[in-house]
């Protein structure tokens, strides 16, 4: 059996039935119990098992508080190697906790961890490292990178993922093997959860995908409670004979996980005595991936969304200075329910910190849409923060062919695998086709030699507008079919560019999207909510329904109050358009909207009409507020109120419906999310002076951390009345924290907001 | 019928009185396209009660659950079923979408999804307790930390004694609460009849 690798079986398994307590740390036995850890080992040793993998598994200082983490992972390493094992794995997993944003565990926490225990593993004679059970493909990659990053050990990773062939976070063996692949694992895989027969299927895939050997470690079967025990239905032979099959698809690396003894291990090991490692043969494709979702670029068109970038959108840039990142979340959901396969990113604009607000903007986008992403950016600094913290493999927009480009652009998507754009762009604007293809040769060839795998280029044509060289467009539409046929790359253009300055910017557009398809583009950058284009791609991209989402019954829906307290969007931009011929903004606002929400609100307050429809009469009035405001400057003032969710507390809905309600009466909300530190509020109100804050808590745990925010509020002197609201809070909670006023549900803090700000 | 449950649950959550039928069809509605994002998984195992003197203790396992409430909720107990639960991560991601796209949507599936966790919890629970109450014990209701002065950061231990994490992918915070959010943690007590 040449060239397979062994490892061990279960641990826990083993040490459960020889007395460890439900929920005790099993790696606590390497000082309490090193004797029966070390037989253990033994008997995997003696089994036939190559690689022993050291009891460390939840060795971690953020679940292990109060232990002395670094002795019990020496002591863990130690113990495998004395079992006379050819090889110790350091043993490696989770936190048990979420990442932000969908929990609390920052990025930066988690890899300080994990550095540290790889240090620790690896100064004490490990001579691998394996991450595995994980579900979480963000705390994998920094699982990941700081395994590469602190030790010179191969690192080894698995999956684990459930019948649906997902892991509990969504993400399926494609998206994982690939990004692994792209982050220089040296192997990957999958283990836990499944028994090895259930296993094969996920099993192929990886095979498919996977650029380094294949790892798979399963459990024993099925588990099953039998007398209160939990015990696994496989027997050491069915285990072997799945494994066999596995072998036979080209995995190298095979062990076992929950519920697995030395006699699987035994089992194996006869299994495959007799055999060679298969051979495989992984097509090479170019791909982007974002935590639960692949994308191939050059099979097939792609569509990469182009509205998440300020150039000339006077709004988005408005929002990004203002920090207002719904906006560009609403941005990015629109993208993808109107098709689009891939967002491009860029948050580039003077006024901001870019690297700070991309990774921000990115974080966010990334729990909210499914899209993978195309970080645009020619900072560095914003380029590396970002790709570290992505969820996934990015594509990177773009480099080119000057040198400070190349120098500054191509270490990053090299460390983190990334996708990269090369731009036909160097020391001189490319005007022909030919010039074109001379930069494209030259940029595959450079970003080959430096490192980067041909499937992770694609090539940026160069759209330049017509306005001043009608052969542009049949240039650049040449240059695609040249690079596409020669030398076999995908193909990415910024479409839209080949219309700056002219009229009728859309039909030219399309056209031109039309004559770049049929050369072979790849993916063009569009606006994909754009009908013209979506015809073009003939059906390929759907239209976004946006009157698809409140079912109300529009009857007796008369004027502008009418339509408000029927919740029925449509129409209301044409009745406050009517409207301003013959009345003051000002007349509309206090005749019509404000006892329309009143009405309404006061409907809610005696329970004859539900929450949703109380919003739904905010959305209307949304809406003819900018319709009111189609065309006028943006009011340029500070805010009326400020609100978070305060610090511990991840749960946003009952303020997001607080601050819609407030903004359609008109008050300016500045939103500082959700998790919020003490601090920030308090330097929000500093910069700001708003008179009203408004801090929202849902469960009891983090009522004091509103306590702590309104006393730090008292102590920089602050002015501003602090109203408090929340599943939990009641008007005693309320002044029990220091707070102003108690704000019931949303219609109640709206009347607090009247109370200090209009009166 | 679960389905019809769900939706009478949730409407009492959205606070709607009386019958609204606006409210009704936004549901149906809802639970009809989001119901394929719900992903009801359990773990349960029974521990011994070990001690009940002061705080209770279990055999087998690292769980301590101190207070009066607990403490009355397990008088005559023998054993502790302990449980954990959830939906998934999927609706996490699908409530956040939502909040943003059709905030109207987002309530209503806010609403509908804790409605059909403890619907579906007490049917997968119940299956077990009634292997239990076969066997000769009266089983009580499910009791939750937060409930009466039992502390949230037994939500912490029960999860780690279940492998609720690596099992079903429950996980709480330092605080104590759990994620995702449509989750449930908490404990049975079985008393010999």
């Amino acid at each position: 059996m040449q060239g397979f690798s062994i490892f061990d079986g279960a641990m826990g398994t083993m040490l459960q039935a020889r007395g460890l307590k439900a929920g005790a740390f099993p790696e606590t036995y390497n000082l309490t119990h090193p004797d029966i850890v070390l037989s253990i080992h033994k008997a995997y040793v003696e089994a036939g098992a190559d690689i022993i993998t050291a009891n460390t598994f939840g060795a971690n200082p953020f679940k292990m508080k109060g232990l002395n983490v670094a002795e019990i992972i020496t002591r863990g390493v130690e113990i495998a190697k004395a079992s006379g094992a050819k090889k110790v794995a350091l043993d490696v997993s989770s936190h048990g906790a979420l990442l932000e944003p969908n929990g609390t565990l920052s990025f930066d926490e988690a890899y300080q961890n994990y550095a540290f225990i790889m240090r620790q593993g690896e100064k004490a004679g490990a001579d691998l490292i394996l991450i595995e059970t994980m579900s979480d493909l963000l705390e994998t990659k920094c699982a990941l990178l700081a395994a590469k990053e602190n030790t010179s050990l191969p690192v080894y990773v698995t999956m684990t993922y459930m019948e649906d062939g997902r892991t509990f976070l969504g993400t399926d063996p494609v998206t994982a093997t690939i990004t692994l692949c792209s982050l220089g694992a040296d192997a990957v895989g999958v283990n836990c959860s499944l028994g090895a027969k259930d296993m094969i299927p996920l099993v192929k895939t990886i095979c498919e995908y996977a650029t380094c050997p294949v790892i798979v470690q399963p459990n024993a079967g099925l588990p099953k409670i039998q007398d209160g025990q939990t015990v696994y239905d496989d027997t050491p032979e069915d285990f072997a004979s799945a494994m066999l099959e596995m072998a036979n698809l080209g995995v190298t690396i095979l062990g076992g996980c929950c519920g697995t003894t030395p006699d699987f291990i035994r089992a194996l090991k006869t299994a495959l005595a007799n055999k060679t490692p298969v051979t495989r043969t992984v097509k090479a494709r170019t791909a982007a991936t974002s935590a639960t979702k692949t994308v191939f670029l050059g099979e097939g068109v792609k569509v990469i969304g182009e509205r998440l970038n300020p150039t000339g959108k006077k709004k988005l840039k408005a929002a990004l200075i203002e920090g207002d990142v719904d906006y560009l979340l609403h941005e990015a959901i629109d993208q993808e329910r109107a098709g689009a396969d891939i967002l491009d990113l860029n948050v580039g604009l003077p006024e901001i910190d870019e690297a700070a607000t991309l990774v921000k903007v990115m974080k966010e986008i990334s729990a909210t849409v499914s899209l993978p992403l195309q970080l645009d950016s020619s900072s560095k600094e914003a380029l590396e923060r970002a790709c570290r913290l992505y969820n996934g493999k990015p594509i990177i927009n773009s480099v080119n062919m000057k040198k400070e480009s190349l120098d500054a652009i191509v270490p990053i998507a090299k460390k983190y695998g990334a996708t990269l754009i090369g731009l036909c762009l160097g020391e001189t604007m490319p005007s022909t086709h030919e010039e074109r293809f001379a930069y494209a040769q030259a940029l595959v060839k450079e970003l080959t030699a430096r490192g980067i795998q041909k499937s992770d280029i694609v090539i940026d044509c160069l759209v330049l507008t017509i306005a001043t060289d009608e052969k542009q467009a049949e240039e650049t539409a040449l240059a695609v079919k040249q690079v596409t046929e020669e030398l076999g790359v995908a193909t990415v253009l910024g479409v839209s560019n080949i219309s700056f300055g002219m009229p009728d910017r859309l039909k030219i557009n399309a056209a031109f999207l039309s004559k770049c398809l049929q050369a072979g583009l790849s993916a063009p950058i569009l606006n994909p909510l754009v009908a013209e284009y979506a015809e073009v791609l003939k059906g390929k991209l759907l239209s976004l329904d946006t009157s698809s989402y409140f079912t109300f019954e529009k009857e007796g829906a008369e004027g502008i109050r009418g339509m408000i307290c029927c919740g029925g969007v449509g129409g209301i931009e044409e009745a406050v358009k009517e409207a301003l011929k013959t009345k003051e903004p000002l007349e509309i606002i206090n005749g019509e909207f404000i006892p329309a929400l009143d009405e309404i609100g006061m409907q809610f307050e005696k329970g004859e009409v539900f929450l949703p429809r109380l919003i739904a009469a905010a959305e209307v009035v949304k809406k003819g507020m900018d319709a009111m405001r189609s065309g006028e400057k943006e009011e340029d003032k500070d805010p009326d109120v400020i609100l978070a969710t305060v610090k511990g507390d991840i749960h946003d809905i009952g303020k997001n419906i607080v601050k819609m309600l407030l903004r359609s009466y008109g008050y300016k909300v500045m939103d500082l999310g959700k998790d919020v530190d003490e601090q920030a509020v308090v330097d929000a109100w500093k910069k700001t002076h708003a008179p009203l804050i408004g801090l929202s808590a849902l469960m009891t745990t983090t009522v004091p951390s509103m306590k702590n925010t309104i006393d730090a509020l008292k102590a920089a002197g602050s002015t501003a009345k602090v109203a408090v609201g929340g599943a939990v809070l009641t008007e005693e909670y309320a002044q029990k924290v220091g707070a102003d006023y108690y704000g019931k549900d949303a219609r109640a803090t709206v009347k607090i907001a009247e109370k200090v700000i209009r009166s | 019928m679960l389905e019809a449950q769900v939706i009478k649950d949730a409407l009492l959550y959205l606070g709607a009185k009386k019958q609204d039928e606006q409210a009704i069809s936004l549901l149906e509605k809802v639970l009809k396209e989001y119901r394929p994002l719900f992903c009801p998984r359990q773990v349960t195992a029974f521990f011994r009660v070990k001690d009940a003197k002061d705080a209770l203790t279990f055999e087998g396992c690292e769980i301590t659950l101190e207070g009066e409430s607990i403490r009355k909720h397990f008088q005559g107990a023998t054993e502790g079923l302990f449980s954990a639960f959830t939906l998934g991560m999927a609706l996490d991601k699908k409530l956040r979408e939502l909040s943003l796209s059709h905030p109207a949507e987002s309530v209503a599936l806010n609403a509908l999804g804790s409605a059909y966790a403890e619907r579906m919890a007490d049917k997968l629970l119940k299956e077990v307790r009634d292997q239990k109450e076969a066997q000769g014990f009266k089983t009580t209701f499910r009791f939750c930390p937060g409930y009466g002065d039992l502390a949230l950061s037994a939500n912490t231990q029960i999860a780690a004694a279940l492998g609720a994490t690596k099992k079903i992918g429950l996980t709480v915070t330092e605080s104590g609460l759990l994620l995702p959010i449509k989750s449930i943690v908490g404990v049975t007590a079985c008393l010999p009849l």
